[in-house]
Protein backbone atom coordinates (compact mmCIF):
# COMPACT_ATOMS: atom_id res chain seq x y z
CA UNK A 1 0.00 0.00 0.00
CA UNK A 2 1.70 3.71 -1.06
CA UNK A 3 1.64 6.24 1.61
CA UNK A 4 -0.55 8.41 -0.10
CA UNK A 5 -3.61 11.08 1.27
CA UNK A 6 -6.22 8.70 0.09
CA UNK A 7 -4.62 5.85 1.79
CA UNK A 8 -3.91 7.73 5.14
CA UNK A 9 -6.97 9.12 4.95
CA UNK A 10 -8.62 5.52 4.68
CA UNK A 11 -6.46 3.94 7.23
CA UNK A 12 -7.95 6.40 9.97
CA UNK A 13 -11.16 6.24 8.65
CA UNK A 14 -11.05 2.58 8.68
CA UNK A 15 -9.58 1.90 12.53
CA UNK A 16 -10.65 5.20 13.76
CA UNK A 17 -14.42 4.19 12.74
CA UNK A 18 -14.07 1.12 13.61
CA UNK A 19 -12.97 1.40 17.39
CA UNK A 20 -14.67 4.60 17.84
CA UNK A 21 -17.77 2.96 15.75
CA UNK A 22 -18.19 -0.01 18.82
CA UNK A 23 -19.17 3.12 20.99
CA UNK A 24 -20.61 5.19 19.08
CA UNK A 25 -23.09 2.50 17.73
CA UNK A 26 -24.19 2.14 21.36
CA UNK A 27 -24.39 5.95 22.06
CA UNK A 28 -25.94 6.63 18.95
CA UNK A 29 -28.92 4.07 19.52
CA UNK A 30 -29.26 5.15 22.64
CA UNK A 31 -29.12 8.57 22.09
CA UNK A 32 -32.09 8.17 19.48
CA UNK A 33 -33.98 6.23 22.06
CA UNK A 34 -33.48 8.50 24.58
CA UNK A 35 -35.20 11.13 22.33
CA UNK A 36 -38.87 9.24 23.58
CA UNK A 37 -37.46 8.76 27.36
CA UNK A 38 -40.28 10.41 28.65
CA UNK A 39 -42.59 8.49 26.25
CA UNK A 40 -40.64 5.11 26.95
CA UNK A 41 -41.12 5.40 30.50
CA UNK A 42 -44.68 6.19 30.38
CA UNK A 43 -45.36 2.74 28.40
CA UNK A 44 -42.91 1.18 30.97
CA UNK A 45 -45.69 1.98 33.60
CA UNK A 46 -48.86 0.74 32.48
CA UNK A 47 -50.73 1.22 35.58
CA UNK A 48 -51.08 5.22 34.55
CA UNK A 49 -52.66 4.80 31.10
CA UNK A 50 -56.21 4.48 32.86
CA UNK A 51 -55.51 8.23 34.08
CA UNK A 52 -57.58 10.54 32.52
CA UNK A 53 -56.19 13.95 31.13
CA UNK A 54 -56.42 16.70 33.74
CA UNK A 55 -54.69 19.43 34.52
CA UNK A 56 -52.84 20.95 37.29
CA UNK A 57 -54.87 22.10 40.20
CA UNK A 58 -53.40 24.26 42.86
CA UNK A 59 -54.32 21.87 45.35
CA UNK A 60 -52.25 19.21 43.87
CA UNK A 61 -49.15 21.42 43.47
CA UNK A 62 -49.43 22.36 47.42
CA UNK A 63 -50.07 18.59 48.52
CA UNK A 64 -46.84 17.86 46.32
CA UNK A 65 -45.33 20.42 47.84
CA UNK A 66 -45.77 19.46 51.46
CA UNK A 67 -44.57 15.64 50.19
CA UNK A 68 -41.02 17.32 48.80
CA UNK A 69 -40.58 19.42 52.08
CA UNK A 70 -41.22 16.36 54.50
CA UNK A 71 -38.86 14.24 52.30
CA UNK A 72 -36.21 16.57 52.37
CA UNK A 73 -36.59 17.16 56.33
CA UNK A 74 -35.97 13.68 56.60
CA UNK A 75 -32.51 14.11 54.06
CA UNK A 76 -33.84 13.52 51.16
CA UNK A 77 -32.63 15.52 48.02
CA UNK A 78 -35.47 15.50 46.20
CA UNK A 79 -37.05 17.89 43.73
CA UNK A 80 -40.29 18.06 41.82
CA UNK A 81 -41.40 17.81 38.30
CA UNK A 82 -44.39 19.70 36.71
CA UNK A 83 -46.99 18.28 34.51
CA UNK A 84 -46.27 19.04 30.79
CA UNK A 85 -47.62 17.64 27.27
CA UNK A 86 -45.38 14.62 27.24
CA UNK A 87 -45.80 13.64 30.85
CA UNK A 88 -49.03 14.43 32.87
CA UNK A 89 -47.96 13.73 35.74
CA UNK A 90 -46.73 14.76 38.69
CA UNK A 91 -43.37 13.39 39.74
CA UNK A 92 -41.11 13.80 42.90
CA UNK A 93 -37.91 12.69 41.81
CA UNK A 94 -34.30 12.27 42.99
CA UNK A 95 -30.83 11.39 41.10
CA UNK A 96 -29.99 8.02 41.75
CA UNK A 97 -26.32 7.65 39.84
CA UNK A 98 -28.07 6.68 36.51
CA UNK A 99 -31.72 8.46 36.59
CA UNK A 100 -34.05 10.71 37.83
CA UNK A 101 -36.64 8.15 39.85
CA UNK A 102 -39.12 8.47 42.45
CA UNK A 103 -43.11 8.48 43.08
CA UNK A 104 -45.85 9.72 40.95
CA UNK A 105 -48.30 12.33 42.20
CA UNK A 106 -51.98 12.87 40.43
CA UNK A 107 -52.25 16.04 39.06
CA UNK A 108 -55.86 16.46 40.52
CA UNK A 109 -55.21 15.94 44.55
CA UNK A 110 -51.31 15.29 44.33
CA UNK A 111 -52.06 12.20 45.89
CA UNK A 112 -49.65 9.07 45.19
CA UNK A 113 -50.47 7.15 42.40
CA UNK A 114 -49.50 3.36 42.13
CA UNK A 115 -47.13 3.01 39.63
CA UNK A 116 -43.82 0.16 39.27
CA UNK A 117 -41.07 1.60 40.10
CA UNK A 118 -38.70 2.00 36.99
CA UNK A 119 -36.02 3.42 35.32
CA UNK A 120 -38.07 3.97 32.02
CA UNK A 121 -36.54 5.14 29.09
CA UNK A 122 -33.63 7.53 31.18
CA UNK A 123 -31.63 3.95 31.01
CA UNK A 124 -30.99 4.78 27.54
CA UNK A 125 -30.26 8.43 28.03
CA UNK A 126 -27.43 7.74 30.55
CA UNK A 127 -26.46 4.71 27.95
CA UNK A 128 -25.92 7.52 25.61
CA UNK A 129 -23.78 10.00 27.48
CA UNK A 130 -21.97 7.87 29.27
CA UNK A 131 -22.30 3.95 28.81
CA UNK A 132 -23.97 3.81 32.05
CA UNK A 133 -20.33 4.16 33.49
CA UNK A 134 -20.88 7.17 35.41
CA UNK A 135 -20.47 11.16 35.09
CA UNK A 136 -16.83 10.75 34.73
CA UNK A 137 -14.92 7.84 32.86
CA UNK A 138 -18.65 7.45 31.18
CA UNK A 139 -18.89 10.76 29.84
CA UNK A 140 -14.87 10.71 29.22
CA UNK A 141 -15.25 7.87 26.71
CA UNK A 142 -18.24 9.17 24.68
CA UNK A 143 -16.56 12.29 24.83
CA UNK A 144 -13.56 10.86 22.62
CA UNK A 145 -15.81 8.38 20.25
CA UNK A 146 -17.68 12.17 19.95
CA UNK A 147 -14.24 13.59 18.57
CA UNK A 148 -13.59 10.32 17.43
CA UNK A 149 -16.75 10.45 14.67
CA UNK A 150 -15.95 13.88 13.66
CA UNK A 151 -12.50 12.74 12.90
CA UNK A 152 -14.18 9.65 10.71
CA UNK A 153 -16.57 12.27 9.09
CA UNK A 154 -14.04 14.87 7.88
CA UNK A 155 -11.13 11.70 6.89
CA UNK A 156 -14.44 10.08 5.22
CA UNK A 157 -15.08 12.95 3.11
CA UNK A 158 -11.77 13.71 1.97
CA UNK A 159 -12.35 9.90 0.37
CA UNK A 160 -14.77 10.43 -0.84
CA UNK A 161 -15.16 14.33 -1.97
CA UNK A 162 -15.29 13.68 -5.82
CA UNK A 163 -18.01 10.62 -5.60
CA UNK A 164 -19.91 12.98 -2.48
CA UNK A 165 -23.02 13.27 -5.28
CA UNK A 166 -22.44 10.39 -6.77
CA UNK A 167 -22.75 8.72 -3.49
CA UNK A 168 -26.06 10.34 -2.81
CA UNK A 169 -27.77 9.05 -5.86
CA UNK A 170 -25.96 5.43 -5.97
CA UNK A 171 -27.95 2.57 -3.90
CA UNK A 172 -28.00 -1.12 -5.16
CA UNK A 173 -28.91 -3.36 -2.38
CA UNK A 174 -29.19 -6.34 -4.80
CA UNK A 175 -25.49 -5.94 -5.86
CA UNK A 176 -23.24 -8.24 -4.13
CA UNK A 177 -22.78 -7.93 -0.48
CA UNK A 178 -19.87 -5.78 -0.41
CA UNK A 179 -21.17 -3.19 -2.90
CA UNK A 180 -24.73 -3.17 -1.07
CA UNK A 181 -22.83 -2.28 2.09
CA UNK A 182 -20.65 0.05 1.04
CA UNK A 183 -23.43 1.79 -1.09
CA UNK A 184 -25.63 1.74 1.94
CA UNK A 185 -22.98 3.44 4.26
CA UNK A 186 -21.91 6.11 1.54
CA UNK A 187 -25.74 7.16 0.86
CA UNK A 188 -26.62 6.93 4.73
CA UNK A 189 -23.37 8.50 5.41
CA UNK A 190 -23.83 11.42 2.88
CA UNK A 191 -27.31 11.92 3.37
CA UNK A 192 -26.97 12.51 6.56
CA UNK A 193 -23.54 14.33 7.03
CA UNK A 194 -24.99 18.08 8.42
CA UNK A 195 -27.42 15.59 11.38
CA UNK A 196 -24.01 13.96 12.07
CA UNK A 197 -21.86 16.23 12.45
CA UNK A 198 -24.24 18.34 14.30
CA UNK A 199 -24.97 15.79 17.56
CA UNK A 200 -21.17 15.14 17.30
CA UNK A 201 -20.06 18.33 17.56
CA UNK A 202 -22.86 19.71 19.90
CA UNK A 203 -22.75 16.74 22.19
CA UNK A 204 -18.58 17.01 22.32
CA UNK A 205 -19.25 20.62 23.70
CA UNK A 206 -22.23 19.29 25.99
CA UNK A 207 -19.49 17.40 27.78
CA UNK A 208 -16.05 19.29 26.56
CA UNK A 209 -15.56 20.61 30.22
CA UNK A 210 -14.74 16.73 30.63
CA UNK A 211 -12.13 16.66 27.87
CA UNK A 212 -10.93 20.02 28.68
CA UNK A 213 -11.33 20.43 32.72
CA UNK A 214 -8.62 23.15 33.08
CA UNK A 215 -10.62 25.57 30.70
CA UNK A 216 -13.87 27.13 32.70
CA UNK A 217 -15.64 26.04 35.92
CA UNK A 218 -15.64 21.62 34.93
CA UNK A 219 -18.38 19.82 34.39
CA UNK A 220 -21.76 19.89 35.72
CA UNK A 221 -22.70 16.68 36.00
CA UNK A 222 -21.75 14.81 39.74
CA UNK A 223 -22.81 11.28 41.31
CA UNK A 224 -25.91 11.24 42.91
CA UNK A 225 -27.21 10.93 46.88
CA UNK A 226 -25.05 14.15 47.56
CA UNK A 227 -26.95 16.15 50.02
CA UNK A 228 -26.91 19.97 50.33
CA UNK A 229 -24.91 21.64 53.19
CA UNK A 230 -27.56 22.94 55.56
CA UNK A 231 -30.47 21.31 53.52
CA UNK A 232 -32.71 20.49 56.54
CA UNK A 233 -34.95 23.38 56.83
CA UNK A 234 -38.02 23.24 59.43
CA UNK A 235 -41.64 24.88 58.28
CA UNK A 236 -43.71 26.15 57.89
CA UNK A 237 -43.63 26.61 54.38
CA UNK A 238 -45.79 29.20 52.17
CA UNK A 239 -48.25 27.23 49.33
CA UNK A 240 -46.36 26.64 45.99
CA UNK A 241 -49.58 27.53 43.86
CA UNK A 242 -49.37 31.49 44.38
CA UNK A 243 -45.54 30.99 43.60
CA UNK A 244 -46.20 29.11 40.14
CA UNK A 245 -48.52 31.70 39.44
CA UNK A 246 -45.88 34.42 40.15
CA UNK A 247 -43.54 32.53 37.65
CA UNK A 248 -45.66 32.00 34.95
CA UNK A 249 -46.12 35.71 35.08
CA UNK A 250 -41.93 36.41 34.64
CA UNK A 251 -41.88 33.11 31.40
CA UNK A 252 -44.92 32.82 30.43
CA UNK A 253 -47.90 30.21 31.21
CA UNK A 254 -46.89 25.57 30.93
CA UNK A 255 -43.46 27.47 30.76
CA UNK A 256 -42.17 26.16 34.03
CA UNK A 257 -40.58 22.86 33.79
CA UNK A 258 -39.97 21.36 37.57
CA UNK A 259 -39.26 23.15 40.81
CA UNK A 260 -36.20 22.87 43.02
CA UNK A 261 -36.03 23.08 46.82
CA UNK A 262 -32.95 24.99 48.69
CA UNK A 263 -32.36 26.49 52.03
CA UNK A 264 -35.48 28.74 52.77
CA UNK A 265 -36.22 28.79 49.10
CA UNK A 266 -38.25 27.32 46.42
CA UNK A 267 -36.81 27.99 42.54
CA UNK A 268 -39.05 27.37 40.12
CA UNK A 269 -37.34 26.92 36.57
CA UNK A 270 -38.54 26.98 33.15
CA UNK A 271 -38.87 24.42 31.29
CA UNK A 272 -36.60 22.84 28.76
CA UNK A 273 -39.30 22.95 25.99
CA UNK A 274 -40.23 26.45 26.39
CA UNK A 275 -37.72 27.78 24.30
CA UNK A 276 -34.74 27.18 21.80
CA UNK A 277 -32.21 27.66 24.17
CA UNK A 278 -31.97 25.24 26.67
CA UNK A 279 -30.95 27.27 29.78
CA UNK A 280 -31.76 27.70 33.42
CA UNK A 281 -33.79 30.54 33.81
CA UNK A 282 -35.88 30.20 37.27
CA UNK A 283 -37.68 32.46 39.85
CA UNK A 284 -36.74 31.96 43.40
CA UNK A 285 -39.15 32.36 46.23
CA UNK A 286 -38.50 32.39 50.00
CA UNK A 287 -39.94 28.91 51.07
CA UNK A 288 -41.39 30.58 54.37
CA UNK A 289 -43.42 33.53 52.93
CA UNK A 290 -43.67 33.07 48.79
CA UNK A 291 -42.03 36.34 47.86
CA UNK A 292 -40.28 36.77 44.91
CA UNK A 293 -36.82 37.25 46.30
CA UNK A 294 -34.87 37.07 42.74
CA UNK A 295 -35.06 36.33 39.15
CA UNK A 296 -32.05 34.71 37.01
CA UNK A 297 -32.34 34.76 33.01
CA UNK A 298 -29.11 33.79 31.13
CA UNK A 299 -28.74 36.64 28.82
CA UNK A 300 -28.46 37.17 25.11
CA UNK A 301 -25.11 36.68 23.25
CA UNK A 302 -22.11 33.98 24.83
CA UNK A 303 -24.18 33.11 27.81
CA UNK A 304 -26.58 31.37 25.71
CA UNK A 305 -24.11 29.55 23.65
CA UNK A 306 -24.05 26.30 25.65
CA UNK A 307 -28.06 26.54 25.53
CA UNK A 308 -28.31 26.94 22.05
CA UNK A 309 -26.10 23.45 21.57
CA UNK A 310 -27.84 21.71 24.45
CA UNK A 311 -31.49 22.66 22.46
CA UNK A 312 -30.22 21.35 19.39
CA UNK A 313 -28.85 18.27 20.62
CA UNK A 314 -31.58 17.51 22.94
CA UNK A 315 -34.72 19.07 20.92
CA UNK A 316 -36.38 19.54 23.80
CA UNK A 317 -38.14 22.32 22.49
CA UNK A 318 -38.98 20.01 18.71
CA UNK A 319 -42.66 19.60 17.96
CA UNK A 320 -43.29 15.58 17.97
CA UNK A 321 -42.69 16.20 14.43
CA UNK A 322 -39.60 16.91 14.68
CA UNK A 323 -38.53 14.74 17.47
CA UNK A 324 -39.82 11.80 14.91
CA UNK A 325 -37.66 13.32 12.26
CA UNK A 326 -34.40 13.07 14.79
CA UNK A 327 -35.25 9.49 15.28
CA UNK A 328 -35.52 8.88 11.60
CA UNK A 329 -32.01 10.22 11.30
CA UNK A 330 -30.34 8.35 14.57
CA UNK A 331 -31.88 5.19 13.38
CA UNK A 332 -30.38 5.89 9.86
CA UNK A 333 -26.90 7.29 11.47
CA UNK A 334 -26.99 4.05 13.67
CA UNK A 335 -27.61 1.79 10.95
CA UNK A 336 -24.46 3.51 8.64
CA UNK A 337 -22.10 2.75 11.53
CA UNK A 338 -23.27 -0.51 11.76
CA UNK A 339 -22.71 -1.07 8.11
CA UNK A 340 -19.31 0.39 8.67
CA UNK A 341 -18.40 -2.26 11.28
CA UNK A 342 -19.96 -4.57 8.63
CA UNK A 343 -17.60 -3.26 5.78
CA UNK A 344 -14.52 -3.19 8.02
CA UNK A 345 -14.73 -7.00 9.06
CA UNK A 346 -15.57 -7.53 5.51
CA UNK A 347 -12.32 -6.44 4.58
CA UNK A 348 -10.50 -7.64 6.50
CA UNK A 349 -12.03 -10.64 6.19
CA UNK A 350 -10.25 -11.71 3.39
CA UNK A 351 -7.11 -11.68 4.51
CA UNK A 352 -7.58 -12.30 8.99
CA UNK A 353 -9.77 -14.75 8.17
CA UNK A 354 -9.83 -17.36 10.96
CA UNK A 355 -8.11 -15.49 13.38
CA UNK A 356 -8.41 -14.66 17.14
CA UNK A 357 -8.66 -11.01 16.58
CA UNK A 358 -10.92 -10.98 13.76
CA UNK A 359 -13.40 -13.34 15.76
CA UNK A 360 -13.35 -10.98 18.51
CA UNK A 361 -13.76 -8.02 16.35
CA UNK A 362 -16.74 -10.26 14.75
CA UNK A 363 -18.05 -10.81 18.41
CA UNK A 364 -18.07 -7.05 19.63
CA UNK A 365 -19.50 -5.51 16.20
CA UNK A 366 -22.35 -8.20 16.50
CA UNK A 367 -22.27 -7.84 20.18
CA UNK A 368 -23.09 -4.00 19.52
CA UNK A 369 -25.30 -3.80 16.43
CA UNK A 370 -27.95 -6.84 17.09
CA UNK A 371 -27.47 -7.43 21.03
CA UNK A 372 -28.04 -3.81 22.04
CA UNK A 373 -31.52 -3.70 20.20
CA UNK A 374 -32.25 -7.26 21.40
CA UNK A 375 -31.27 -5.81 24.93
CA UNK A 376 -33.38 -2.94 24.46
CA UNK A 377 -36.49 -5.12 23.90
CA UNK A 378 -35.56 -7.35 26.23
CA UNK A 379 -35.83 -4.79 28.51
CA UNK A 380 -39.44 -3.68 27.41
CA UNK A 381 -40.26 -7.10 28.16
CA UNK A 382 -38.81 -7.33 31.53
CA UNK A 383 -40.82 -3.98 32.38
CA UNK A 384 -43.59 -5.86 31.70
CA UNK A 385 -42.84 -9.40 33.17
CA UNK A 386 -41.34 -8.18 36.32
CA UNK A 387 -43.66 -8.13 39.12
CA UNK A 388 -44.54 -4.45 39.80
CA UNK A 389 -44.71 -4.88 43.70
CA UNK A 390 -40.66 -6.66 43.32
CA UNK A 391 -38.04 -5.01 45.54
CA UNK A 392 -35.31 -2.89 44.12
CA UNK A 393 -37.45 -3.02 40.76
CA UNK A 394 -35.98 -0.69 38.82
CA UNK A 395 -32.18 -2.31 39.66
CA UNK A 396 -33.53 -5.76 38.56
CA UNK A 397 -35.42 -4.26 34.94
CA UNK A 398 -31.51 -2.41 34.25
CA UNK A 399 -30.31 -6.10 35.25
CA UNK A 400 -32.18 -7.43 32.55
CA UNK A 401 -31.21 -5.48 30.04
CA UNK A 402 -27.79 -6.14 30.92
CA UNK A 403 -28.37 -9.76 31.37
CA UNK A 404 -29.73 -9.55 27.64
CA UNK A 405 -26.81 -7.55 26.30
CA UNK A 406 -24.34 -10.35 28.41
CA UNK A 407 -26.20 -13.21 26.44
CA UNK A 408 -25.86 -12.06 23.24
CA UNK A 409 -22.50 -11.39 23.49
CA UNK A 410 -21.85 -14.64 25.08
CA UNK A 411 -23.72 -16.04 21.64
CA UNK A 412 -21.88 -13.91 19.41
CA UNK A 413 -18.58 -15.18 20.78
CA UNK A 414 -19.13 -18.76 20.99
CA UNK A 415 -20.80 -18.24 17.40
CA UNK A 416 -17.99 -15.96 15.87
CA UNK A 417 -15.30 -17.76 17.66
CA UNK A 418 -16.78 -21.36 16.24
CA UNK A 419 -16.70 -19.53 12.76
CA UNK A 420 -20.41 -19.38 12.39
CA UNK A 421 -20.58 -15.72 11.99
CA UNK A 422 -23.48 -15.82 9.54
CA UNK A 423 -26.00 -18.04 12.00
CA UNK A 424 -24.51 -15.78 14.94
CA UNK A 425 -26.50 -12.83 12.55
CA UNK A 426 -29.30 -14.65 11.96
CA UNK A 427 -30.28 -16.03 15.22
CA UNK A 428 -29.89 -12.47 16.85
CA UNK A 429 -32.08 -10.99 14.49
CA UNK A 430 -34.60 -13.80 14.78
CA UNK A 431 -34.34 -13.51 18.67
CA UNK A 432 -35.09 -9.38 17.60
CA UNK A 433 -37.92 -10.66 15.66
CA UNK A 434 -39.62 -12.75 18.19
CA UNK A 435 -39.04 -9.89 21.15
CA UNK A 436 -39.68 -6.93 18.38
CA UNK A 437 -43.46 -8.88 16.69
CA UNK A 438 -44.30 -10.03 20.30
CA UNK A 439 -44.24 -6.88 22.10
CA UNK A 440 -47.86 -5.31 21.08
CA UNK A 441 -49.02 -8.56 22.17
CA UNK A 442 -47.07 -8.70 25.39
CA UNK A 443 -48.70 -5.01 25.74
CA UNK A 444 -52.14 -5.84 25.27
CA UNK A 445 -51.78 -8.33 27.52
CA UNK A 446 -50.19 -6.57 30.11
CA UNK A 447 -51.59 -3.34 30.12
CA UNK A 448 -55.33 -4.23 32.33
CA UNK A 449 -57.93 -1.98 31.15
CA UNK A 450 -56.92 0.59 28.35
CA UNK A 451 -54.92 -2.60 26.03
CA UNK A 452 -57.80 -2.83 23.46
CA UNK A 453 -58.69 1.37 23.11
CA UNK A 454 -56.71 1.61 20.21
CA UNK A 455 -55.49 5.84 20.51
CA UNK A 456 -52.43 7.32 19.15
CA UNK A 457 -50.62 7.78 22.10
CA UNK A 458 -47.42 6.40 23.88
CA UNK A 459 -48.26 2.82 23.89
CA UNK A 460 -49.36 2.43 20.14
CA UNK A 461 -46.06 4.36 19.42
CA UNK A 462 -43.60 1.92 21.38
CA UNK A 463 -45.94 -1.11 20.09
CA UNK A 464 -45.40 -0.06 16.47
CA UNK A 465 -42.04 0.89 16.84
CA UNK A 466 -40.92 -2.72 17.90
CA UNK A 467 -43.08 -4.13 15.32
CA UNK A 468 -41.64 -2.63 12.82
CA UNK A 469 -37.69 -3.37 14.17
CA UNK A 470 -39.39 -6.66 14.30
CA UNK A 471 -40.30 -7.21 11.08
CA UNK A 472 -37.00 -5.51 9.84
CA UNK A 473 -34.86 -8.13 12.05
CA UNK A 474 -37.49 -10.90 10.21
CA UNK A 475 -36.36 -9.43 6.55
CA UNK A 476 -32.91 -9.60 7.78
CA UNK A 477 -32.28 -12.77 8.82
CA UNK A 478 -34.12 -14.11 5.56
CA UNK A 479 -31.73 -12.29 3.60
CA UNK A 480 -28.64 -13.76 5.57
CA UNK A 481 -30.48 -17.43 4.83
CA UNK A 482 -30.62 -16.69 1.45
CA UNK A 483 -26.98 -15.28 0.96
CA UNK A 484 -25.63 -18.78 2.17
CA UNK B 1 -1.47 -4.91 4.70
CA UNK B 2 2.47 -3.97 5.10
CA UNK B 3 3.24 -4.09 8.75
CA UNK B 4 5.45 -1.25 8.81
CA UNK B 5 3.24 0.98 6.94
CA UNK B 6 0.51 0.35 9.56
CA UNK B 7 2.74 0.80 12.78
CA UNK B 8 4.27 3.86 11.47
CA UNK B 9 0.38 5.28 11.24
CA UNK B 10 -0.56 3.99 14.44
CA UNK B 11 2.29 5.49 16.00
CA UNK B 12 1.17 8.81 14.16
CA UNK B 13 -1.72 8.72 14.66
CA UNK B 14 -1.33 8.41 18.52
CA UNK B 15 1.11 11.30 18.23
CA UNK B 16 -0.97 13.65 16.00
CA UNK B 17 -3.91 12.90 18.98
CA UNK B 18 -1.67 14.04 21.75
CA UNK B 19 0.06 16.63 19.88
CA UNK B 20 -3.92 17.92 18.82
CA UNK B 21 -4.69 17.75 22.31
CA UNK B 22 -2.00 19.58 23.45
CA UNK B 23 -1.16 22.13 21.03
CA UNK B 24 -5.30 22.93 21.02
CA UNK B 25 -5.22 23.23 25.19
CA UNK B 26 -2.28 25.94 25.00
CA UNK B 27 -3.63 27.61 22.27
CA UNK B 28 -6.80 28.86 24.00
CA UNK B 29 -5.13 28.52 27.41
CA UNK B 30 -2.94 31.01 25.74
CA UNK B 31 -6.11 32.75 24.03
CA UNK B 32 -7.88 33.14 27.51
CA UNK B 33 -4.99 34.30 28.83
CA UNK B 34 -4.40 37.51 26.21
CA UNK B 35 -8.29 37.81 25.51
CA UNK B 36 -8.81 38.89 29.17
CA UNK B 37 -11.14 36.02 30.07
CA UNK B 38 -13.02 34.56 27.30
CA UNK B 39 -16.49 33.02 27.84
CA UNK B 40 -15.14 29.30 28.58
CA UNK B 41 -18.23 27.92 26.66
CA UNK B 42 -17.08 29.71 23.30
CA UNK B 43 -13.09 28.63 24.16
CA UNK B 44 -14.24 24.76 24.72
CA UNK B 45 -16.65 24.99 21.47
CA UNK B 46 -13.66 26.30 19.59
CA UNK B 47 -11.50 24.33 21.27
CA UNK B 48 -13.87 20.87 20.24
CA UNK B 49 -13.95 21.94 16.78
CA UNK B 50 -10.13 22.56 16.10
CA UNK B 51 -8.90 19.16 17.57
CA UNK B 52 -10.20 16.70 15.02
CA UNK B 53 -9.23 19.19 12.27
CA UNK B 54 -5.80 18.85 14.19
CA UNK B 55 -5.56 15.41 14.24
CA UNK B 56 -6.87 14.76 10.55
CA UNK B 57 -4.30 17.71 9.73
CA UNK B 58 -1.68 15.87 11.22
CA UNK B 59 -2.41 12.09 9.74
CA UNK B 60 -2.56 14.14 6.16
CA UNK B 61 0.93 14.84 6.28
CA UNK B 62 3.09 12.63 4.23
CA UNK B 63 5.79 10.19 5.89
CA UNK B 64 9.03 10.68 7.27
CA UNK B 65 11.84 12.32 6.07
CA UNK B 66 9.91 15.16 4.13
CA UNK B 67 10.67 18.56 5.68
CA UNK B 68 8.84 21.49 5.08
CA UNK B 69 7.62 20.38 1.87
CA UNK B 70 4.86 18.30 3.68
CA UNK B 71 2.89 21.34 3.69
CA UNK B 72 3.15 21.42 -0.32
CA UNK B 73 2.39 18.05 -0.60
CA UNK B 74 -0.93 17.98 1.60
CA UNK B 75 -2.11 21.29 -0.58
CA UNK B 76 -1.63 19.63 -3.69
CA UNK B 77 -4.66 17.55 -3.17
CA UNK B 78 -6.66 20.10 -1.28
CA UNK B 79 -5.58 22.21 -4.71
CA UNK B 80 -6.50 19.23 -7.14
CA UNK B 81 -10.04 18.13 -4.93
CA UNK B 82 -11.70 21.99 -5.52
Amino acid sequence: MRDILRNRMGWLHAWVGFVGGLVLVVAFTGGTLALFDTEITRWMEPELAALPEAAMTGEALDHAGAQVWALREKGQNVFLNLPSARDPVLRILHYDGHAFVGPVLDPRDGTALHSRETRGGQLFFDLHQSLYRGPVWGNLVTEAAGIGLIVAVMSGVIIHFRNLASDLLLFRPFAAPGRAWLDAHLVAGVLLLPFIVMMAYTGAVIHAPRLFPMIGAGHAARPAGRPDAGMRVVGPYAPLAPMLAQAEDVFGRGRIGFVMFGTGTVSFYRADAADFAMTRDHADFSASDGRLVGVERIGHGMPRLGGAMRGLHFIRWGTPALRWLYFVCGVVGSMMMAAGLVLFLMKHRRVHGGTFRLALAETLALAVTLGLPLASLGYLWGSRLLPPELMHRADRETGVFFLVWLVALVHAGMRCFGGAVRPAWRDQACAIAVLGCGLPILDAMSRAGTALRLHADVYLAVDACALGFGLLALWGQRVIVRAR
Amino acid sequence: MNGGLWKRWLGRFGGSVACAYVCTLGLFSLASGHAGGLDATLVQSLAIAVLPLVIVGLCALPGRRSGPSVFVALAVPFLHLS
